[in-house]
């Protein structure tokens, strides 16, 4: 009974690594869809969502098999506990890039992107997603709190960012529905950074026991 | 086991003493009784005979016998008794021994008594006279003198059975003891019962040939480990629920992996969309190729499914550097567009000079022109399609390989020779400083290694410069060197001068002439001979370059 339990935690983890690794891929492509200008990617991030959506649905009833059959304890309900939270952010990381793409397939492939410092958030939340994931798979709980940590990082891209969009549109108002797209890319970046920390929280208590929004009543 | 034997002894002692004292009670007492019997019976013999001489005077004085006497009259009215009054005892004439003491002579009775502890055992005998006279004595019965013994049997048993005890624990122990001490790693060296050695050497069989199968499988593990751990290759062998089984060390290098993550899932090794793809489809029973890049470098994934006797049972994949293949390939594209482009340069002229002059639209006195136009041409193409199939000789090592003492100055002062009228053109001087020096080598490839340097040295000179070449033996390695006073290579263009078709400055190809496989030319037929190339080369001063052999 206890070893079908581990090999089904065991499961669990392996499961989570792919949707990790499928958030990545959804993000990296829906970031170079949008950089590259690259429409082919746009098909294959909505692909990657509707997988990333999949693996939710299959994480979701796994765990709340374990929940009910095994009733785990301590470190293993914890693992658990925090899995069905990690998914969910896994599950808005694939929609928001999914969004990206979207709106990229009616950005005019010529744009000054390079110009403002979207890339530099782009790249940085791709960092930020790889990194959570990473911690995850490695147990690494040096890396999760760096994640933590960087998305300041991302904010402060995002601020720079939109102060950028804000002078674009005041120069180029006939440009201004490009701007806004611009804007809301930047802002799904922002969110992507976001859910990337919680993730970074979820592996943090997993492993330590203590969340950082309860600290001290665990 | 000594438990057991010791139970064992325990009971079979305790059977025996108990039946024993037993039977030996049982003897003794049917011995006794019937000596007690025959006792009474010579006594009532000698009481009659006493009887029939004194009469009752006689019964007067017999006091000291232990047994009840009765005497009894003919008509069963009693005439004496030895412990009760006769006057107050019923008639005996009814009771059984009387009246076959009446009737035959003598009889014999034994009653219990009303407890049933003591039994009495009557003995009549009729005297001359017609009377009877009866003897009796009282014994206990078995019961009663079981009963009777029943302590001190008691005493006696628990002494022996604590006695047993003792004895049996000893002896079970002394019984086993040699058997535990059997080694049984060598069980064959024990001197035990001869009973349980066929037990042993069976052991010992078991012991040998598991000992064997343990070092054989040890042997396989350790071959394995040691020709898969000296694979360049990485490779890792993932069960079915892609848990790593093994990963050999270029793998751990590959993923900067340790062997702690022996038995997670391989995804912790590479969350690349590729590689995942590659070890599912290998789960799944498929073959699968494709490329990982991992940093800078570029690797090809074999992944083969390990298939048991109906299900995938685990995967192999099998990872390899192929950032030089790659690179390889690159090259060799180059390679061919450039052949495609140098041979078309001069190809393209010729047929527009031709052109031209077919159709009439050149002067007499111009045809020359253009026909040595057009020479010159073929003969730039004739020289480059002579260096390429130089190179691809030497590529192929195809070329007459045999080999001679060559003597370095003779030959350097022999190229010189040839080259100086195409130094002269140029008011190029060539110095010569050769010392005798000797090599084991290809003379026709040497040859054009010199001439090819010398021709750059020239070639490359400033007008009016200098091209010192000199052959030497230095540290025990004979040296060929030319020098020159030319306009050198850049620093960072050093490393690529030996590529095919490379030039420093392409636009200067044409009036300079050359095809741009000179040096890689040199580079190869240095390769043939294991020597080494050495280039120093500073811009606008000279190239000095010096093949140690």
């Amino acid at each position: 009974m206890r070893n079908r339990f581990d090999s089904q935690l065991e499961q669990l983890n392996t499961e989570l690594i792919k949707m990790g690794a499928l958030c990545e891929e959804a993000i990296s492509a829906a970031a170079k869809a949008f950089l590259d200008s690259d429409r082919t990617l746009v098909e294959k991030v909505r692909r990657v969502d509707h997988e990333i959506d999949q693996a939710e649905h299959d994480i979701e009833t796994l765990c709340i098999k374990l929940l009910l059959r095994q009733q785990p304890v301590a470190t293993d309900l914890r693992v658990i506990s925090s899995a069905l939270k990690m998914i969910s952010d896994m599950e808005r990381i694939g929609d928001q890039a999914s969004d990206i793409a979207e709106i990229t397939r009616f950005l005019p492939a010529e744009s000054s992107k390079s110009a403002s410092h979207i890339g530099d958030m782009a790249r940085a939340t791709i960092n930020m997603v790889t990194d959570s994931v990473e911690s995850f798979v490695k147990k690494d709980l040096d890396l999760a709190r760096q994640v933590i940590v960087n998305d300041n990082k991302v904010d402060d891209l995002f601020l720079q960012v939109r102060q950028e969009l804000i002078a674009g549109i005041q120069t180029q108002g006939d440009k201004g529905a490009y701007w806004v797209d611009l804007l809301m890319i930047a802002k799904y970046m922002e969110r992507i950074g976001d859910h990337a920390v919680n993730i970074a929280e979820w592996v943090e208590y997993s492993i330590t026991g203590i969340h950082k929004n309860n600290e001290g009543q665990l | 086991m000594t438990k057991r034997i010791f139970r064992g002894m325990l009971i079979v002692c305790a059977v025996v003493l108990i039946a024993s004292v037993a039977m030996i009670e049982g003897i003794l007492y049917d011995y006794f009784s019937r000596k007690s019997v025959q006792e009474l019976h010579y006594e009532a013999a000698y009481i009659a005979a006493g009887i029939e001489t004194s009469g009752e005077a006689y019964l007067e004085n017999l006091t000291q016998s232990e047994s009840r006497i009765t005497w009894i009259d003919t008509d069963g009215s009693v005439l004496y008794d030895s412990e009760k009054d006769a006057a107050q005892m019923e008639n005996h004439a009814q009771r059984e021994e009387v009246r076959s003491a009446f009737e035959t002579g003598t009889g014999e009775v034994t009653r219990l008594s009303s407890t049933m502890a003591e039994a009495t055992t009557y003995y009549a005998i009729r005297l001359d006279d017609g009377t009877v006279l009866r003897v009796s004595f009282t014994s206990y019965t078995l019961v009663t003198l079981i009963l009777a013994v029943l302590q001190p049997m008691i005493i006696v048993l628990v002494i022996s059975l604590i006695l047993a005890f003792i004895l049996a624990s000893r002896i079970s122990k002394s019984i086993v003891e040699p058997i535990n001490r059997v080694d049984l790693q060598n069980p064959e060296e024990a001197e035990v019962y001869e009973e349980i050695t066929p037990l042993l050497s069976r052991i010992a069989r078991q012991n040998r040939e598991i000992n064997r199968q343990m070092d054989e499988l040890e042997t396989n593990r350790r071959e394995f480990e040691e020709i898969t751990g000296n694979m360049k290759e990485a490779l890792v062998i993932v069960d079915h629920e892609t848990h790593i089984l093994s990963c050999n060390k270029s793998a751990h290098k590959l993923f900067g992996s340790s062997e702690n993550d022996i038995g997670k899932s391989v995804f912790t090794l590479s969350r690349n969309e590729h590689f995942m793809q590659c070890v599912e489809s290998a789960l799944r029973g498929e073959n699968c190729e494709n490329t990982l890049m991992l940093g800078d470098r570029v690797y090809q994934i074999i992944a083969s499914p390990v298939t048991g006797v109906q299900e995938t049972m685990g995967a192999m994949l099998l990872l390899f550097d192929v950032t030089e293949q790659q690179s390889r390939d690159q090259l060799r594209r180059e390679f061919t567009a450039n052949v495609s482009h140098e041979l078309k340069t001069p190809l393209t002229s010729i047929s527009g000079f031709a052109e031209i002059i077919s159709k009439g639209y050149v002067k007499a006195e111009d045809v020359p022109r253009f026909a040595d136009n057009i020479y010159k041409e073929s003969q730039r193409l004739i020289t480059l399609v002579e260096d390429i199939i130089r190179l691809s000789r030497l590529d192929e090592n195809a070329v007459n390989l045999e080999r001679e003492n060559i003597a370095l100055a003779d030959m350097a002062e022999h190229v010189v020779s040839r080259m100086q009228s195409t130094a002269a053109k140029r008011s190029i001087e060539i110095e010569t400083n050769l010392q005798p020096a000797f090599v084991e080598g290809v003379p026709q490839v040497m040859d054009e290694m010199m001439f090819n340097l010398i021709d750059n040295a020239i070639k490359y000179n400033k007008e009016g410069g200098k091209v010192t070449v000199t052959v030497d033996v230095e540290d025990g390695h004979p040296v060929f060197r030319v020098q020159d006073t030319g306009i050198g290579i850049p620093a960072g263009e050093q490393e690529r001068v030996f590529e095919r078709f490379y030039r420093v400055n392409k636009s200067h190809s044409k009036t300079i002439g050359g095809t741009g496989l000179g040096l890689s030319i040199v580079k190869h037929g240095a390769l043939l001979h294991h020597a080494r190339i050495e280039l120093n080369s500073e811009l606008n001063v000279g190239t000095t370059i010096s093949i140690i052999f």
